[in-house]
């Protein structure tokens, strides 16, 4: 129930106020997520849940968590 | 897919499968609490995989699954009336109340539309201003706030037709209340990165200090899981109890900010009955006074109230983390995802329904 999904960020519209939506790109299927909690840009991931973004992905801490398992990974 | 695939990685995870091997010493009980956790680690099998030692309890965050009876019957109620377009998550379709479930009533004609997002339902409200559009905000931190947003959008269009059924939960009470029973196994806990993506970790410090109990915030991917374990079980090894967050690339330590002023805005706590479990004080969410005219029990006060079924199951044992599904004799025999008798067979989240699946 809790699910959220990464997509990328295609293109952004500001034209409703205070329902700022954006088009994400979940692996090929578009679909319209609205953006208004999170501070975005074109190209960034965010994680969607029931039609919103709740979380903007942190793309340097993703990298830091890959690099703290290589570490395991003995 | 980027940030799904990296954390499917089959040499990842027998490399934290190898660490946790080589860093436990004895026995140690670690509940995940969130539905789709426990679905993750019976879909992937991980609790095989994982060395003896390591026993995985399942909480009770599964939204579908803990929604009292009560409710599922208001819902029914509505979704029966011909002014209503009664709209929900899919999973909602098939959750038993004291005699039927939506499925049923839409076979009989009542107008349920299933949706991806409470957003949705405020456009259906407006294409359809005759009838009485409902959603059913069921759901915990992670989902509150979006029905919340659903609620705005419905106020700025000035919508008449719009009201909220809610069935909203907390985190941070269910968790103490299962650490302060006599009775607790739980030596650790995975908290649920998407309720933490919105609330930040702040709660959970609180409650890890006060009964002396790990808790790391983890996701919802194989390696992100047993990333989640791995931490949990360096800290019980060490003896220490922080909140450690292992899922830092979608949990900010101070959550969505905007989502949580939102929340603050339009909700407040009451107490909620938890299917399986009981009422739990103060851990539920209801809308403020301000905003009572967009919930649906005040604009249909002849909902129905105080209908109590016996359950014959142990769910509530299971999602204390007391017994596991196999100890129920229901399991797989009277209860199956066909007919759930208990909340944890309801939902594709429930542990019942995923070790039913999977195992």
């Amino acid at each position: 129930m809790c699910l959220a999904v990464p997509g990328k960020i295609t293109s952004i519209d500001h034209s409703i106020e205070d329902m700022t939506m954006a088009k994400v790109d979940f692996g090929g299927i578009i679909k319209n997520i609205c953006v208004q909690w999170v501070d975005v840009k074109e190209g960034d991931y965010i994680l969607a849940h029931a039609g919103m973004a709740i979380s903007v992905v942190d793309t340097i801490e993703a990298e830091q968590t890959l690099n703290d398992l290589k570490q395991l990974s003995f | 897919m980027k940030y799904i695939d990296e954390y499917r990685n089959k040499e990842q995870v027998q490399a934290l499968i190898r660490a946790i091997r080589q860093t436990v010493t004895r026995t140690w009980h670690i509940m995940e609490i969130c539905g789709g956790q426990t679905h993750a680690i019976a879909r992937y099998r991980l609790e095989d995989m994982l060395p003896p030692e390591i026993q995985l309890l399942h909480g009770p965050g599964c939204p579908v699954c803990v929604t009292p009876v009560e409710i599922i019957d208001q819902a029914l109620t509505l979704a029966r009336r011909p002014d209503v377009i009664f709209t929900s998550f899919g999973d909602m379709m098939r959750v038993p109340g004291s005699k039927k479930d939506l499925l049923q009533v839409k076979a009989k004609g009542g107008d349920i539309r299933m949706l991806y997002s409470p957003l949705d339902a405020v456009t259906l409200a407006e294409e359809n201003p005759d009838k009485e559009v409902v959603f059913f905000a069921i759901g915990f931190e992670t989902t509150a706030p979006v029905h919340l947003m659903a609620l705005k959008e419905a106020i700025r269009k000035g919508l008449n037709n719009f009201t909220l059924l809610t069935s909203l939960f907390t985190v941070p009470p269910a968790i103490e209340a299962i650490l302060s029973d006599k009775g607790c196994k739980v030596d650790g806990f995975l908290t649920a990165g998407h309720v933490c993506a919105i609330t930040g970790n702040g709660a959970y410090r609180q409650l890890a200090e006060r009964y002396k109990t790990p808790m790391v915030v983890t996701g919802f991917e194989p390696v992100d899981l047993l990333y989640g374990i791995y931490r949990c079980i360096c800290q019980l090894e060490a003896g220490i109890y922080n909140v450690e967050n292992a899922y830092k690339r979608a949990v900010p330590e101070h959550g969505n900010i905007p989502a949580c002023i939102l929340m603050d805005e339009m909700l407040e706590s009451c107490d909620i009955e938890w299917r399986g479990i009981g009422v739990i004080p103060n851990s539920g969410k209801q809308l403020r006074t301000a905003f009572k005219k967009y919930s649906s029990r005040e604009k249909f006060k002849f909902l129905p109230k105080e209908i109590r079924i016996s359950s014959e199951c142990i769910a509530g044992e299971i999602m204390k983390g007391r017994k596991q599904p196999r100890d129920c004799p229901y399991f797989g025999t009277t209860c199956h995802p066909e007919h759930p008798i208990g909340a944890p067979m309801v939902s594709s989240e429930g542990v019942c329904a995923a070790y039913y699946k999977y195992k």
